[in-house]
């Protein structure tokens, strides 16, 4: 669930992206600036640091630094965290062109191995590398693709660290850091009244074998993503026509399970919603109604480490939330009939957050004895116990982890 | 997939504004402005019946006022028309309001078993009751509830209807105009309530004791209509303008209702089937559309699983088959202690074996026998709760169904 923290504001400029990690949280804007924030305090650690021109992207490429890359110019920033040291590469780079300025997810790395990909020069199948052991950038058309990029995400997938990447005409491209397309997943265009929809792929999200996939069309696809069987389609809300809303709203990196969506188009109520979803219960956990004249926001994201989320709320404001931890501890049980007694049974565990969505998160038979179960951290459950040799026994009980 | 495309019928020089379904005779009977004009199409094999009937001008709903008769009102003019349905004869009767708003579905809603009908007005507190008795067969009713608002959506709900409103709130009135119960549309969670644009309710439908709401703001709602309790929030795109309109959505069958984005869109816009009496309410699919113009009505026919939307732009009924759960009912209620009934929560879990468990149902429960339709053919484990705290009652069933 989402609890609203505090806000960031900034008086010049327009935010555009950023990232997050171990309460840090660093960001680029219009100015063009870099900043650095402590996501406790939400003070700005240092005086913004000046970058390169339309900045449109920015993640962390290790532990103590990050990349920006650019809508316009074929540059790349490598910005060193600590004191906010800049220094500009040209060599190699494009600017990241593609999608242009107003959507994040442009850019994601892997920061075991420092390797970051984002979008490029708005061509079919190209993606611009970055290499931050050897600070070197290189662009590769990718065989097999047949739109633009438009949107990365790095993820752990089942054979280590890789890259999907969303594309102009529906598909999601897993690569890896060569890179080489290594899997193609197409979105469905059926059911149709006759004529197959395009997609322009906005936003991505993954967590334990579940891909979040949004479209500018305003379509969230949830995806098994090993056996690339649809699990779930939710229809957010679309972008109006006209003007460039081919930016659709992005996602960001699920923090084990939960990620945030907020709508990125220029929406007619002044009002604006920031919404956690949760890729484990498949459902919308909870919207945020968000005051103010907001109509778009270009980027969203969370901590996975001290579980806070931000949302780029239109230009000068980031909105902070507190997520419930999906940290995991161990909870003893037992089956006892009678009192005393161990047997076997089948343990149930409920999530019961609030009215409306309880969630089964254990169904697992126990053999007879105390057993511990992980569940998650702060949060209401009730627990069903069954004999198993005698199923029209039962108990229950409420617990809060 | 559920929602399965049948056919378009695109009525020539039409502008399409609203419909109704004729059930009993299997008919869908539609207003547009161009003309302007009535028209009746067999649902089945889509023919029109006779031929187009001239209607006031700027139609903007259409009701069955009888088994034989339907009520036409105007978004620009105070009177009214009744058409004869198998003659195809219209009159044409002073004495109505001109309807709140255009381009939007819901605004007039009929019992045929009562001949009564009530319309949206554009008059702040009024609501129009159309009849079949003359010499009046239309009045002019303001309750004191709906003072300072503007009736904005109108369904009916067994022998009583539910006005939706321009300041959030939901009105359940009985066939004189008696308001019998209100709901207020609960904003939380948010920041900044007081900037909060107040909801415009645009979309009412409701099965049993839930209540689906959408607003002019892009929300989805959904309420136990009993015990007010919201079970549901989540974005669901908002308007082309803010006065009135916004996504519409239609009587349901079996808890199921259609809808499209009520806006152009980016790209295609969408059918939606929503179930929302399953916890979380799921949208069982989505259909695309060749066309991003904007969806003004919808409406389904439950004795054939047949659903329409009326999509402008394209100026096209579109017709689908429906493929909805298949439920049967069950009463439920909490005693406690027995024979004393309380509110509580119901909890009904799908048993498809140890590790196959999911929610079908988490809903408050009022202090009555209340009918929760549950999927037929399964294992069911229903938990009911009480009280809470120390206090906390709780009560395990199975059964099959």
């Amino acid at each position: 669930m989402l609890q609203f923290y505090g806000d960031i504001v900034i008086n010049t400029g327009t935010f555009r992206d950023g990232d997050a990690n171990n309460n840090v949280l660093i960001t680029v804007d219009s100015g063009p600036r870099f900043r650095k924030y402590d996501l406790e305090t939400l003070a700005q650690s240092y005086t913004e640091v000046t970058t390169l021109t339309n900045p449109v992207g920015i993640t962390l490429i290790d532990s103590s630094s990050a990349v920006i890359v650019s809508s316009t110019v074929a540059s790349v920033d490598f910005i060193e965290l600590s004191g906010g040291y800049r220094q500009n590469y040209t060599s190699g780079a494009v600017a990241a062109s593609t999608v242009g300025l107003g959507k994040g997810q442009q850019i994601d790395a892997d920061t075991a191995s420092k390797i970051a990909f984002s979008v490029a020069d708005n061509i079919t199948g190209k993606v611009m590398k970055i290499n931050g052991n050897t600070f070197t950038i290189s662009t590769h058309v990718l065989s097999g693709v047949t739109s633009t990029i438009t949107t990365v995400l790095m993820f752990d997938g089942a054979t280590g660290a890789g890259w999907l990447l969303g594309t102009n005409d529906g598909k999601i491209h897993e690569i890896d850091s060569t890179p080489t397309v290594v899997k193609t997943l197409t979105l469905p265009t059926t059911p149709n009244t006759g004529t197959a929809p395009t997609f322009r792929v906005s936003g991505l999200s993954y967590h334990n074998d579940r891909l979040a996939v949004m479209t500018a069309e305003g379509i969230l696809f949830i995806y098994k993503y090993s056996t690339s069987t649809e699990l779930r389609r939710v229809y957010l809300g679309s972008a109006s026509s006209g003007g460039n809303f081919a930016l659709g709203s992005s996602l960001c990196p699920s923090a084990s399970g939960p990620f945030l969506y907020s709508p990125n188009y220029n929406k007619i109520s002044n009002n604006s919603t920031v919404s956690e979803y949760d890729l484990n219960d498949l459902n919308v956990q909870e919207t945020y109604s968000i005051e103010l004249n907001q109509k778009s926001c270009p980027s969203v994201g969370i901590d996975k480490v001290n579980f806070k989320g931000w949302a780029m709320i239109d230009t000068t404001r980031i909105r902070i939330f507190n997520l419930n931890s999906r940290e995991k501890t161990a909870i003893q049980t037992r089956i006892q009939d009678p009192a005393g007694t161990d047997t076997t049974g089948r343990i149930i565990r409920i999530k019961t957050p609030k009215i409306g969505l309880a969630a089964v998160d254990i169904d697992q038979n126990i053999a007879a004895g105390a057993v511990d179960i992980n569940s998650q951290k702060e949060m209401e459950y009730i627990e069903l116990a069954i004999r198993t040799d005698s199923p029209n026994r039962w108990d229950i009980r409420r617990m809060h982890t | 997939m559920s929602l399965i495309f049948d056919a378009d019928i695109a009525p020539a020089s039409s502008l399409l504004r609203d419909g109704v379904t004729d059930k009993n005779n299997n008919e869908i009977i539609i207003v547009e402005t161009s003309t302007p004009s009535l028209r009746v199409f067999n649902m089945s094999t889509k023919a029109q019946r006779g031929s187009n009937v001239t209607v006031l001008s700027s139609p903007a709903g259409v009701t069955l006022l009888t088994t034989a008769s339907a009520v036409v009102i105007s978004g620009t003019v105070t009177t009214y028309d009744l058409v004869e349905l198998s003659s195809l004869t219209r009159q044409n009767y002073t004495g109505g309001n001109i309807a709140a708003t255009i381009e939007k579905g819901q605004q007039i809603a009929g019992n045929t078993s009562l001949e009564i009908a009530f319309g949206t007005s554009s008059t702040a507190g009024n609501l129009v009751k159309f009849t079949n008795s003359f010499p009046t067969p239309v009045s002019i009713i303001q309750p004191p509830a709906l003072s300072g608002s503007t009736a904005t959506t109108i369904i009916t709900k067994g022998s009583n209807w539910l006005i939706g409103t321009n300041r959030g709130q939901v009105l359940e009135i009985n066939s004189s105009g008696i308001v019998l119960d209100i709901l207020s549309i609960d904003n939380s969670p948010n920041i900044g309530a007081s900037g909060l644009e107040t909801p415009i309710v645009a979309g009412l439908s409701v099965a049993n004791d839930f209540l689906a709401i959408t607003t002019s703001q892009g929300l989805l709602y959904v309420y136990n209509w009993l015990t007010k309790t919201m079970l549901y929030k989540q974005p669901i795109g908002d308007s082309q303008s803010i006065s009135g309109r916004g996504t519409v959505l239609c009587e349901s069958s079996s808890g199921v209702t259609i809808f499209g984005n009520n806006k152009n869109v980016f790209d295609n816009n969408v059918a939606i089937e929503l179930d929302f009496i399953q916890s979380p309410p799921q949208m069982r699919d989505i259909l695309f559309t060749d066309s991003n113009g904007f969806v003004v009505a919808s409406g389904i026919n439950p004795n054939t699983a047949k659903a329409w939307i009326l999509q402008q732009t394209v100026n096209k009924i579109r017709f689908f088959d429906v493929s909805a759960r298949v439920t049967s009912t069950r009463n439920t209620r909490i005693e406690s202690p027995a024979g004393t009934s309380v509110r509580g929560r119901i909890i009904r879990i799908i048993d498809n074996g140890v590790g196959n468990t999911q929610i079908e149902l988490d809903s408050a429960i009022d202090n009555q026998t209340t009918n929760f339709p549950v999927s037929s053919g399964k294992s069911i484990i229903e938990i009911a709760m009480t009280d809470s705290g120390i206090n906390e009652k709780f009560s395990v069933s199975q059964y099959n169904t």
